[in-house]
């Protein structure tokens, strides 16, 4: 692993990003909609909190689910991806870089959910959002990994990022969805975000649903390094 | 010193043999050139040569067989093909600059390079060049870290005349500099202008190797030579000694406008021992 390899392609990521206006909003839509929402309904008793803690799990799993999915599909599409494999970069620096410039846009861009209102713990919120986007990240390069061009991957990635963002939010008007939602990494995130406990269950849950997508990353990206 | 030697190379996909047996050497410092039609497997050798498709047979690129090779390989060579990708929303220089840091070349000769390939805007976002343009891009990406071995595939395809020309200039200059230059291309003028040695592949298989001028020569079966008098008429005349006497008498009555040789072109040459014609 060569860090200089990283860091310059995580300066290109940068530069690329801020170029890429879909992707780029990606990373302001959910804080901006959460601002919106909290001063909107600022008058109603406990609104804030829920509308924060909605959102910030929105801007937490969607964000980089698509983003992931979208750089790494791009790249492959355009063939970027075998030009700096044959430019001395493996595809482990390649995939650090993206994943590291997603999560910290994600941190910095989702550290605005504190300013919007009260937060129990703000230690514990920031710890679900990095694990929440790490695991999502994860869960972006498996789909950018397995389909070859941005659109299809955004085909998948979109429905993939709002069943997972959107779960959480329906689990707080039926049982049955919450149940669902309490086995999913997003479900048990939510939990931390809105300040309540996580249980022993919870923590498996979490880490049942890294280890499944570690693996499947895992073989796709066996299969990327033949075909790249 | 031998850069690319390949003996006996044979890939197939699925069942289809896509090279035959290929075997052909260049020499360092040479610029040489494979020449055939679409799908004829001049891109699928590029791809073997660079490590990225596997094969049976021998392949080596500058001592170390292509079939075992490791990343450092990748700071001794360049590759140009069409399908290399550029990062679109950055600019020229930007472009340039993450594969100089790639590479660990300081970033200061991008400019220079940019000016070698003709692009003088550097802050250009690539994505808005022409495909010329693009493609002096993807030749300034190549000769950034200055590679012992430059691989193009079909480099001028598609470009103007102008461009092509631009871009033979420079592949003379690095052939000068000492850079190996391994060129495919179904433009057999480009092939002639600029190759010291010529394959020529149809249907995966070498069917003839050699001097461009030289093969010219071998299957010059007409071998004669046409005067074009000042009159307006045109006399043609075996090349052998018995015809001296009679094109001396043309020129000794100053009644030459224009003499011609038979030699056919290495298009004709490609014709004649494949019975196919080359893609325009």
């Amino acid at each position: 692993m060569r860090i200089q390899n990283v860091g310059a392609l995580f300066i290109k990521q940068g530069k690329d990003c801020i170029k890429n206006a879909p992707v780029l909003l990606l990373f302001f839509i959910y804080p901006m909609v959460a601002l919106i929402m909290t001063q909107a309904m600022k008058d109603q008793a406990g609104s804030g909190e829920l509308f924060i803690s909605i959102f910030a799990t929105m801007h937490a799993v969607f964000t980089p689910i698509v983003a992931a999915s979208s750089f790494i599909a791009e790249e492959r599409e355009k063939n970027t991806l075998r030009v700096l494999i044959m430019s001395n970069v493996t595809l482990k620096e390649y995939l650090l870089s993206v994943g590291g410039f997603i999560i910290l846009a994600n941190l910095l861009t989702g550290c605005s959910f504190l300013l919007y209102g009260p937060i129990k713990s703000i230690s514990l919120f920031i710890l679900a959002l990095g694990a929440g986007s790490l695991i999502s990240i994860i869960l972006g390069i498996c789909i950018g990994l397995f389909l070859k061009n941005a659109a299809a991957a955004n085909g998948i990635a979109v429905p993939i990022g709002i069943l997972f963002a959107f779960l959480p939010m329906l689990a707080n008007f039926n049982e049955k969805i919450a149940a669902v939602a309490d086995l999913t990494y997003s479900g048990q995130l939510s939990r931390l975000m809105a300040g309540k406990e996580i249980t022993q269950s919870g923590l498996i849950a979490i880490a049942a649903n890294l280890i499944i997508l570690s693996l499947i990353s895992g073989l796709l990206y066996k299969r990327s390094i033949s075909e790249e | 010193m031998i850069s690319i030697c390949i003996e006996q190379l044979v890939k197939s996909f699925g069942g289809k043999q896509v090279l035959n047996k290929i075997s052909l050497s260049v020499s360092e410092g040479e610029l040489f050139g494979l020449l055939g039609p679409s799908g004829a497997g001049k891109t699928t050798l590029i791809k073997i040569l660079t490590g990225q498709l596997s094969y049976s047979g021998d392949a080596h690129i500058l001592g170390k067989s292509c079939d075992r090779l490791d990343r450092s390989i990748y700071a001794d060579i360049g590759i140009v093909t069409d399908n290399s990708g550029i990062y679109e929303r950055l600019s020229c220089y930007d472009n340039l600059r993450l594969f100089a840091s790639l590479h660990g070349v300081k970033k200061d000769i991008i400019p220079a390079i940019l000016t070698r390939v003709g692009l003088d805007n550097k802050r250009v976002q690539a994505g808005k060049l022409s495909k010329g343009m693009r493609q002096r891009l993807i030749l300034a990406r190549a000769l950034l870290h200055n590679p012992k071995i430059l691989f193009l595939d079909e480099p001028t395809s598609g470009l103007d005349p102008a461009t092509a020309n631009d871009i033979h200039s420079l592949l003379l200059e690095l052939k000068a500099a000492g850079t190996t230059i391994f060129l495919t291309t179904h433009n057999m003028l480009e092939a002639h202008k600029l190759c010291d040695h010529v394959a020529l592949l149809c249907d995966g298989k070498i069917v003839e190797y050699g001097v461009p001028d030289e093969l010219c020569r071998k299957y010059n079966d007409k071998n004669t030579i046409t005067i074009l008098g000042k009159d307006g008429h045109s006399v043609c005349f075996y090349n052998t000694p018995k015809y001296a006497a009679a094109i001396a008498d043309y020129f000794s009555r100053d009644n030459v406008a224009a003499i011609h040789s038979s030699e056919p072109n290495l298009e004709t040459v490609f014709m004649k021992l494949t019975g196919k014609e080359l893609d325009r």
